[in-house]
C-alpha cells in the first residue's frame, strides 16, 4: 500500500465520518476526535470485533517494533493476539540479558505515575497480575520465570496513605502484626502481602520463544530514526524505553539510575521492601535482587564500588543474613521515567508522506507491573492505525 | 560426672548441648560424650524438610505446644544472628489447605502472621476451600546437626560411633546419667508398645521458583497423608506419606508415584522440577513425647536415664523445648546427688 494513498485520509482515525464506512457505528466519531495524551479508554471499550473486519481486508499488516525489553516484547505478542494476520518485526540495538528490563527484579509493585489517572493505572496492573498469575500456576511457570512471592513492606513512620491503589489486587493484603514487626526494630508500621515476581533473562527469552515460534523476525539494529521502517512497515511501535530520549526526542523523559546487586542467598524465600522503595530484597528463582538506588537524570551505566557497599549494608540491616550472600554481582539500569506512560498514537509526516506510530514507553520503576495492561493498549492502538490505514486505502479505491 | 547421650539425631545433640552449655560451669567433673549408630546425615532428622510446624491438634498436649513455643522462640532470636546461615535457619512462609472449615490450630498465635486464606489465594488451589497463611521457620538438619556437632566438639564433648545394645552397658562402663535419644529404635533398649514408625517418603526435587510451603490435609486420611512441598535452601522436599507401623526403609515405587502426582497436581509448576533425590524414614511416632526421669536400681548400685523420645514428626518443631525440660530434669538430678552425699558404689 503506497503511503501517498493514506495520506489523503490522514488524521480520519477509526470511523471517519464518511459515507463509505458502513461498517463504522455512529458514536465512534466522538472517539476518534480525542487525541490521546498518555492514555485513552480501556481497551476492552475499543470495538475490536469492528478493528478485525478492517484488518481482514487488507493482506497482512506489517508492524515494526522497535525495542526489545518488557516493553517491546510484550507488545509485540499482545499485537499478533489482536491481529493474528499481521507481520511483526522486532528491532533492537539489544536483547536479553542487555536490556534495562534484565537488570530489574520484575515485582509487581505499581509505581504511581502523577500524569496517569489511578482508574487506568489499577486496570493495567489488573491485567497485568492476572495475565501472570494464570501462568505462575501452569507447568511453563518455571520456563517463563513467573513465580509468587510474599514478603513485607516496611516503614519508619506510618504513611499517610495506608492502603495503596494496588492493595486488592494482590493476594492476602493487610497491616503486619506487632510480633512481625519486631523483626524490623527500626520501623513502626508494614503491610504483607503475596504478590508475582518476573525473573528476567527468563521472562524475557520465554516472550522471544514465543514471538520466534509465530514467525516474528528479530534484529538487532539501533533505529536511529523511526522514518528508517517506513517503507517497509505500516505501522511502527516504539517500545524503545529510555532510548526514546534520542529517539523521537522526548525532553519529558528522564533517566532514573539505579543500581542493584544480584546475589546468591537461596534461602531468603520472602521478600522485604522499605516502603520510601529505595532499599529492597527480591527473591527470584536463582538470585536475590538487592536494591537500589533512584538518581534522578544520572546517565551512568558503571557500577558504583561505593553504591555497592551502601545498597549491601542496607539491605543487610533489614536482613541480616545477607551477610553471608555470595557470588554479588553488580548491575546498573537507566529507568525510563515520565511523568504518565507515553501510550498515544501519533501520525508522523515528511514531505507528504505519512507514518503511523504507537508509542509505548515511559514506564519508569513501573514497567512490570503494567506491562501487559499497556501492551495490550498498545495493540488496540495499532488496530486501529491499521483500520484508518485500510479505510484510507479502500475510499482511494473508489 | 559422666552423661552418655545415646542418640545424634536433633534430639540427641540439641539435649547434648543445652545441658552442657547448662551445667559445665556448675560440675567442673562433667564429661559428655554422644554415642550413635547414625550421625548426620543418615539421622532420621536428616531427611525431614525442617519445617517448623506442629501437628493441627495436640491432643491435649499443651506441654507439647509450650516446648514448641519455646522452640520458635528460641529460634526467632538466633534469626538475626551471624550463625543463622550456617545452622540452615531462615523464614519462610506458606499455606496450609483444607477441603472444609477447621478450628484454629494451637500455634496460630506462635507463628507469624496467622490467618485464613481469602477466596482469591483458594483459586491458586482448586480442591481446597479453607486454609491458613502464616510464616514460620525452617531448620534444615543437613546444616543444624553438623553446626550443633561443631558446637558440642568446640566444648570438648567426645563422639563414638557405636551401636548401644543396653542401658546396662553404659552403666558398666561408669556412666552416671544416660540421655535416652534413641527416637523410633527406643524400642530397643527397653521395650515400649507406645513407640511405633510412622513411615514417611519423600522426593527431593530442584524447584527454586516454590518460594511458599503448602501443606494440604486430608482428616480422613490423617496427617502427613495428604501431599505437601516445602522449599528448602538448596531442594525443594515433596511429600505426603504416613505408615503407621511400617518398619521398611527402602523406596517404594507406589509411593513414589503417590508423591509426584498428587505434589504435580497440587503445584503443577512441578512438572519441570528435577528429581534429584528419593528418601525414606521412620518418624518416631508416640501417643506423646516421653520426657522423664527413670531410676534403674540394679543391686547396690542406682543409675539415672532421661529419656527424651517419640516426637513423631515434629522432632524439629518441639527440639529445644524438650531439650530445656530434659536438661531441667538433669538439673534435678545433680540436685539429688548433692543431698544424697558421695556417689553412690558402682559394680
Amino acid at each position: 500500500m503506497s503511503p501517498g494513498r493514506a495520506a489523503r485520509r490522514l488524521g480520519s482515525g477509526l470511523g471517519a465520518g464518511s459515507g463509505g464506512s458502513a461498517r463504522v457505528p455512529p458514536g465512534n466519531a466522538r472517539r476518534r476526535a480525542t487525541l490521546r495524551r498518555g492514555w485513552g479508554p480501556p481497551p476492552h471499550q475499543v470495538d475490536t470485533s469492528l478493528l478485525w473486519l478492517c484488518i481482514l481486508e487488507m493482506a497482512a499488516p506489517k508492524v515494526a517494533v522497535v525495542g526489545a525489553g518488557v516493553i517491546g516484547l510484550s507488545t509485540a505478542m499482545c499485537i499478533l493476539e489482536t491481529c493474528p494476520s499481521c507481520s511483526v518485526t522486532v528491532f533492537s540495538d539489544q536483547f536479553s540479558p542487555n536490556t534495562t528490563s534484565d537488570v530489574a527484579a520484575g515485582m509487581l509493585i505499581p509505581h504511581t505515575y502523577p500524569g496517569t489517572p489511578i482508574h487506568v493505572q489499577k486496570q493495567w496492573f489488573k491485567e497485568t497480575f492476572t495475565y501472570l498469575f494464570a501462568i505462575s500456576q501452569s507447568a511453563e511457570a518455571s520456563e517463563a520465570g513467573i513465580h509468587l512471592v510474599s514478603g513485607w513492606q516496611v516503614f519508619k513512620n506510618t504513611p499517610k496513605e495506608e492502603l495503596p491503589f494496588w492493595s486488592d489486587v494482590v493476594l492476602g493484603f493487610r497491616p503486619m502484626s506487632k510480633a512481625e514487626l519486631q523483626k524490623f526494630p527500626q520501623h513502626q508500621f508494614g503491610q504483607a502481602f503475596t504478590t508475582l515476581k518476573c525473573d528476567c533473562p527468563p521472562y524475557l527469552l520465554w516472550l522471544e520463544k514465543r514471538l520466534k515460534a509465530t514467525g516474528v523476525q528479530m534484529y538487532t539494529r539501533k533505529v536511529a530514526d523511526l522514518w528508517e521502517l517506513h517503507s517497509e512497515y505500516n505501522v511502527v511501535v516504539n517500545c524503545a524505553g529510555i532510548g526514546a530520549h534520542q529517539l523521537v526526542g522526548d525532553k519529558e523523559l528522564f533517566p532514573v539510575r539505579g543500581q542493584v546487586l544480584k546475589v546468591h542467598a537461596p534461602w531468603v524465600k520472602n521478600f522485604i521492601r522499605n516502603g520510601d522503595g529505595l532499599t529492597y530484597i527480591y527473591p527470584g528463582i536463582h538470585r536475590v535482587t538487592l536494591g537500589g538506588t533512584r538518581e534522578v537524570e544520572s546517565w551512568s551505566l558503571s557500577p558504583d564500588p561505593g553504591t555497592t557497599k551502601d545498597i549491601f549494608d542496607r539491605c543487610c540491616s533489614l536482613e541480616p543474613s545477607l551477610r553471608r550472600a555470595q557470588d554479588i554481582k553488580v548491575k546498573v539500569g537507566l529507568r525510563p521515567s515520565r511523568w504518565c506512560v507515553r501510550l498515544e498514537r501519533e501520525v508522523l509526516s515528511q514531505g507528504g508522506v505519512k507514518l503511523p506510530v504507537v508509542h509505548n514507553y515511559g514506564h519508569g520503576a513501573g514497567g512490570f507491573s503494567v506491562h501487559r495492561g499497556t501492551a495490550k493498549e498498545a495493540a488496540c492502538l495499532v488496530g486501529e492505525c491499521i483500520a484508518a490505514l485500510q479505510v484510507s486505502s479502500s475510499k482511494a479505491k473508489l | 560426672m559422666r552423661v552418655a547421650i545415646i542418640g545424634a539425631g536433633v534430639i540427641g545433640l540439641s539435649t547434648a548441648l543445652c545441658i552442657h552449655e547448662q551445667y559445665h560451669s556448675l560440675v567442673p567433673s562433667l564429661e559428655m560424650e554422644v554415642y550413635a549408630d547414625r550421625y548426620t546425615p543418615h539421622t532420621t532428622s536428616d531427611g525431614a524438610a525442617g519445617l517448623w510446624q506442629p501437628y493441627l491438634s495436640d491432643h491435649g498436649n499443651l506441654q507439647e505446644t509450650l516446648w514448641s513455643k519455646e522452640t520458635f522462640d528460641h529460634l526467632l532470636r538466633h534469626l538475626g544472628s551471624p550463625a543463622a546461615k550456617e545452622m540452615g535457619l531462615f523464614l519462610i512462609s506458606g499455606y496450609n489447605l483444607f477441603t472444609q472449615p477447621v478450628p484454629d490450630p494451637s500455634w496460630k498465635n506462635i507463628v507469624l502472621g496467622f490467618r485464613n486464606l481469602t477466596a482469591k489465594e483458594l483459586e491458586l488451589f482448586p480442591g481446597y476451600s479453607y486454609g491458613w497463611f502464616n510464616t514460620a521457620l525452617m531448620l534444615e538438619c543437613r546444616s543444624y546437626l553438623p553446626w550443633l556437632t561443631n558446637r558440642l566438639t568446640q566444648r570438648g564433648v567426645k563422639f563414638f560411633h557405636k551401636k548401644v545394645e543396653s542401658f546396662q552397658e553404659m552403666f558398666a562402663q561408669g556412666v552416671d546419667v544416660v540421655i535416652n535419644c534413641t527416637g523410633v529404635r527406643a524400642g530397643e533398649l527397653q521395650p515400649d508398645p507406645e513407640l511405633q514408625p510412622g513411615r514417611g517418603q519423600v522426593i527431593k526435587v530442584l524447584a527454586p521458583w516454590v518460594k511458599h510451603f503448602i501443606i494440604t490435609h486430608d482428616i480422613k486420611s490423617g496427617i502427613y497423608n495428604s501431599p505437601y512441598v516445602i522449599p528448602g535452601s538448596e531442594f525443594t522436599v515433596l511429600g505426603g506419606i504416613y505408615q503407621h507401623g511400617n518398619w521398611n526403609e527402602e523406596n517404594s515405587t507406589q509411593d513414589h508415584k503417590t508423591i509426584w502426582e498428587n505434589c504435580c497436581r497440587l503445584l503443577p509448576t512441578l512438572q519441570k522440577a528435577k528429581i534429584v533425590e528419593e528418601w525414606s524414614g521412620l518418624r518416631p511416632a508416640r501417643p506423646f513425647v516421653r520426657l522423664e526421669r527413670e531410676t534403674l536400681r540394679h543391686g547396690h548400685f542406682q543409675a539415672e536415664v532421661i529419656h527424651n523420645y517419640g516426637h513423631g514428626g515434629f522432632g524439629i518443631t518441639i527440639h529445644w523445648g524438650c531439650a530445656m525440660a530434659a536438661a531441667r530434669l538433669f538439673g534435678s538430678i545433680l540436685q539429688e546427688k548433692k543431698v544424697a552425699g558421695p556417689p553412690q558404689p558402682r559394680l
